[in-house]
């Protein structure tokens, strides 16, 4: 489909608003963004940039009003199969969203089973794979509410790396973690970077974005106000605005 | 920073568990100090509920009066019964004929119908064989080797050949012959029915009315037997018949020539020869003579509804002085009546001697004693006693001995067909309510679990549906925007209106109104059960829905965008990920909506079901036991809401999560 040297993500000037009870919130404001495949784009950016909208919309978690996302050579607009796409994209949640009723093996082979359709034989082996591959795998039959948070978080990229997925999004993957359990995601985060997975990123990890991102991206009010390679963007912002993010977060 | 939790918080905390000594720090005790230690544990609520239980439940199960209602209530099961279904079934053998075919005619086609439709209900299984002389559109007729004609039905042919040409054609046809066998199914297993085609009949009496007895070469004993005394409310009495009421809305009729001697309570009015003359004034006094022993109020009673009363009798009831004077006999009594000593007798006996004054007068023509009127027998709705003449009976000694003889009168008849040679079963209704046969057990407390089960599992349906339609979904295509605000409507309109009418109307409605226009416009026949079970799961299900709509709501956001995310669909998500967690969440409120239902499916009594609560109002209003009667149906309700509150808890506490 898509060929090594075009976008696998293309973003094109994309509007998204909000109808609350107090107004209209302009969410996205003609974001465009290109990711390649294997590139790994870490996204900053305050609170309430759009920075989480941006990700919903890549795999149709929201509908956009305006302009258009193609991922792997598929517009997402009227997209008739878009179980077919998400199931090629990934999302981990800062929240985990792990099945509280299904233990750990159980919550990786669940969309195997219904989505892939895989055989269940193979459905488990793939999921101690995984399991093995960020690092827990004793716990398999432990339940959700038995694991710590980066236990489940690490779960839970394990569920969205069992579909074979081609993009992975990690929406603030360690903000609701303890400073001693960031590492161990971040490690995994790092492992799958190094593998070439195509990953677009939002966190404040500065270490992360410096050792694996290609490129980094700043957010304000739902537009893309810069972007560079990480180390440029963090020591020397063009922007004011950037400058002001960045002075209050190191 | 806080870890944030996707588990939805467990609505019910775990209560503090029952006490449970360990065995780590408890030395092991004996049985009785682990149920003493268990029992002290207990709320003093729960002890007190269960001694009072226990107390209850003796006392009850030691009374006769309860022990009836108790049968009374759950449809008088027996331990063990034959007749586990009434049924009548088609039986089809395959059998073969060969044969001749003669020739074709036109003949009709329905004649030949209706004599085969004859000649096969009720007929043996046979084979045939033979030759064909006749084929219309629909039939074959043939000639049989023994000289007969079979007429058969072709859709009963399974396979023909045919030899020769013209009008001599060979022909062998295999054919299905139809048996229809009714009666009622005793015995089943996978391949075969048996089935009891003739009921036995039984009949046992008194030795003592033994008159002679004959051994038969068959091995049946004829008995003669001295005639029967029946007694019973007369109906109809005629010339030729009698008839009494023998049951509740039965009547047996006898032949009087059948009968040795008839005792219907007579009445006779003999009165002074002179005083039958005398007119009597107001303010006279009436002398009534009638004889000790004999109900002279009835008598009275009787008397007044003659229409042509005795003249010194008239005034009786009026505005004469009656004065009642009691004779020890007949005798006495007429000789005062003819002395003048009184006007008249009054006489009514219903046994031998009812026409004894008639025959005195007769006897006596000169002792001034005159009957203006013939002994009156009585017509209808008094109690007659009457004799049968001697009969015989035959039949196969059951049992004998000094107080009854059972004889067998008709042995009972079985058949046993194959399952697999049933073309069509016609009918199969539950038979008697038993321990082995629970299937016929329909009333009572039987139908209760019943309705509650059949309305509760369809009210689950309905709420599930309702609940998932009254779900706010993303929807992200005009379509299903528009569909997604049209099933909410459709959803919020049933919801309230079924919640803001009370359940007893719901029930009306369905069995008065909906079911009749049903099957006025759909040709649909809904049975009082039915109409009973869909009223209750309509009333219900809108409880049940918001139940479900509370419970899925209750399950955070980010669990459907996980399940979205990974691929899966609306359906699959809610299938695999939201509906189990929203399950346990729901359990408690269902469970308790079951122990409602349960409780309100006494309401279809207003659709006259012999459910629990009916049944007992029945008993109450034949036997005025409402005490028991009411205190054994609320036990029983109790009984069942008490295990299933336990079966809800036993469910929750194995379907928890880990914590
Ligand atoms: N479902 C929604 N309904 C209404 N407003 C929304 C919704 N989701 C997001 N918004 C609004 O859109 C804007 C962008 O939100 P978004 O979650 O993308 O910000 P963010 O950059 O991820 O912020 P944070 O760093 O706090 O996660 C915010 O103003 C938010 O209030
Ligand atoms: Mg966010």
């Amino acid at each position: 489909m898509s060929q090594a040297n075009e976008p696998i993500i293309q973003i094109d000037n994309v509007h998204k608003r909000f109808q609350t009870l107090h107004g209209t919130v302009y969410a996205l404001n003609g974001v465009s963004l290109n990711v390649m495949p294997g590139e790994v784009v870490v996204v900053v950016g305050p609170s309430g940039s759009g920075k989480s909208t941006m990700l919903r919309c890549i795999n149709r978690l929201e509908t956009i009003d305006a302009g258009s996302i193609t991922v792997d050579g598929l517009p997402l607009r009227g997209a008739r199969n878009i179980n077919k796409v998400r199931a090629e994209v990934g999302m981990v949640f800062q929240s985990f969203n792990l099945f509280p009723h299904r233990n750990a093996l159980d919550n990786i082979i669940l969309a195997q089973r219904v989505v892939r359709h895989r055989r269940k034989r193979e459905a488990v082996e793939r999921a101690h794979d995984l399991l093995a591959k960020v690092g827990i795998p004793e716990k398999a039959d432990a339940f959700p509410a038995q694991l710590s948070g980066g236990q489940q978080q690490r779960v839970a990229i394990a569920r969205a790396l069992a579909m074979d997925p081609k993009i992975m999004l990690f929406d603030e993957p360690t903000s609701a973690l303890d400073p001693e359990m960031i590492k161990e995601v971040l490690d995994v985060m790092l492992d799958l970077a190094r593998e070439g997975m195509t990953m677009v990123v939002v966190s404040h990890e500065m270490g992360f974005a410096r050792a694996a991102a290609d490129r980094a991206v700043f957010m304000d009010e739902g537009r893309i106000v810069e972007e560079d390679v990480p180390d440029v963007l963090f020591s020397t912002p063009s922007h004011d605005r950037t400058k002001l993010f960045l002075s209050k977060i190191l | 920073m806080s870890e944030q939790n996707p588990v939805p918080d467990d609505p019910a905390p775990e209560p503090p568990d029952v006490f449970t000594p360990s065995d780590d720090d408890i030395p092991p005790e004996g049985l009785y100090t682990r149920v003493i230690l268990w029992a002290a544990d207990l709320p003093w609520w729960a002890i007190i509920l269960i001694i009072s239980i226990v107390v209850v439940l003796y006392s009850m199960s030691t009374s006769i009066a309860y022990k009836n209602v108790t049968r009374w209530l759950t449809d008088d099961p027996q331990v063990k019964t034959d007749d586990l279904f009434d049924v009548v079934q088609v039986v089809g053998e395959p059998s073969m004929i060969t044969g001749r075919f003669v020739g074709e005619t036109g003949d009709s086609v329905n004649t030949v119908i209706n004599e085969l439709l004859e000649s096969s209900i009720d007929s043996e299984i046979v084979t045939h064989t033979g030759f064909l002389v006749r084929e219309t559109p629909a039939t074959l007729t043939i000639a049989t080797d023994d000289g007969g004609t079979v007429h058969l039905r072709k859709e009963n042919i399974t396979a023909e050949e045919r030899t020769g040409s013209g009008g001599d054609i060979q022909i062998t046809v295999n054919y299905v012959d139809r048996v229809t066998v009714t009666g009622t199914l005793v015995k089943q297993n996978d391949d075969m029915m048996r089935i009891r085609t003739v009921d036995e009949e039984i009949d046992s009496f008194d030795p003592a009315r033994v008159i002679s007895r004959t051994d038969n070469a068959d091995g049946t004993i004829t008995f003669e037997r001295d005639g029967a005394v029946i007694t019973g409310i007369l109906s109809v009495l005629s010339n030729i018949n009698i008839t009494i009421k023998a049951g509740e809305d039965q009547t047996a009729e006898y032949r009087r020539d059948t009968l040795e001697w008839i005792n219907v309570p007579t009445l006779t009015v003999a009165v002074n020869a002179d005083a039958n003359r005398r007119t009597i004034a107001p303010g006279d006094t009436v002398r009534v003579a009638f004889l000790q022993g004999t109900d002279i109020i009835e008598a009275l009673d009787q008397l007044d509804s003659l229409d042509n009363v005795p003249v010194p009798l008239r005034y009786t009831d009026g505005s004469a002085q009656v004065s009642l004077l009691p004779y020890p006999d007949l005798e006495t009594a007429l000789a005062a009546v003819g002395a003048g000593e009184a006007d008249g007798l009054v006489y009514l006996d219903a046994g031998p001697d009812r026409l004894a004054v008639a025959e005195w007068v007769e006897a006596n023509p000169d002792a001034g004693v005159v009957m203006p009127d013939d002994p009156r027998e009585c017509n209808k709705d008094c109690e007659v006693s009457f004799k049968r003449l001697d009969d015989t009976i035959t039949g196969v000694i059951l049992e004998e001995d000094a107080d009854t003889i059972t004889l067998q009168l008709v042995a009972p008849e079985y058949i046993e067909i194959d399952k697999n040679k049933i073309v069509e079963n016609k009918r199969m209704e539950p038979g008697v309510c038993a321990l082995n046969n629970l299937r016929g057990c329909n009333e009572g407390i039987f139908l209760t679990l019943r309705v509650t089960f059949q309305a509760y599992a369809l009210a689950l349906v309905i709420g599930l549906v309702v609940g998932l339609m009254r779900v706010q979904t993303n929807p992200t295509t005009i379509f299903s925007k528009w569909m997604n605000t049209v099933l909410q409507t459709i959803s919020t309109l049933y919801v309230e209106i079924v919640r803001g009418i009370p359940l007893l109307v719901i029930l009306l409605y369905a069995g008065f109104v909906i079911s009749p226009r049903l099957r006025d416009i759909f040709g649909l026949n809904l049975s009082d059960e039915q109409e009973a079970v869909i009223g209750l799961a309509f009333g219900y299900g809108a409880f049940i829905a918001e139940i479900f709509r509370a419970g899925i709501q209750s399950i955070g956001r980010g669990q459907m965008e996980a399940a979205r995310s990974l691929g899966m669909s609306y359906p699959q998500a809610m299938r695999y990920v939201i509906l189990p967690q929203a399950v346990r969440v729901v359990l408690p409120p269902l469970g308790n909506d079951f122990i409602a239902l349960l409780k309100d499916s006494a309401l279809i009594s207003v659709l006259a079901l012999p459910d629990l609560l009916q049944l007992g109002r029945l008993y109450v209003s034949r036997t005025f036991r409402a005490f028991e009667g009411y205190n054994t149906v609320a036990i029983m309700y109790l009984m069942m809401t008490l295990f299933l509150s336990m079966m809800v808890r036993i469910i929750e506490r194995r379907t928890r999560l880990p914590e």
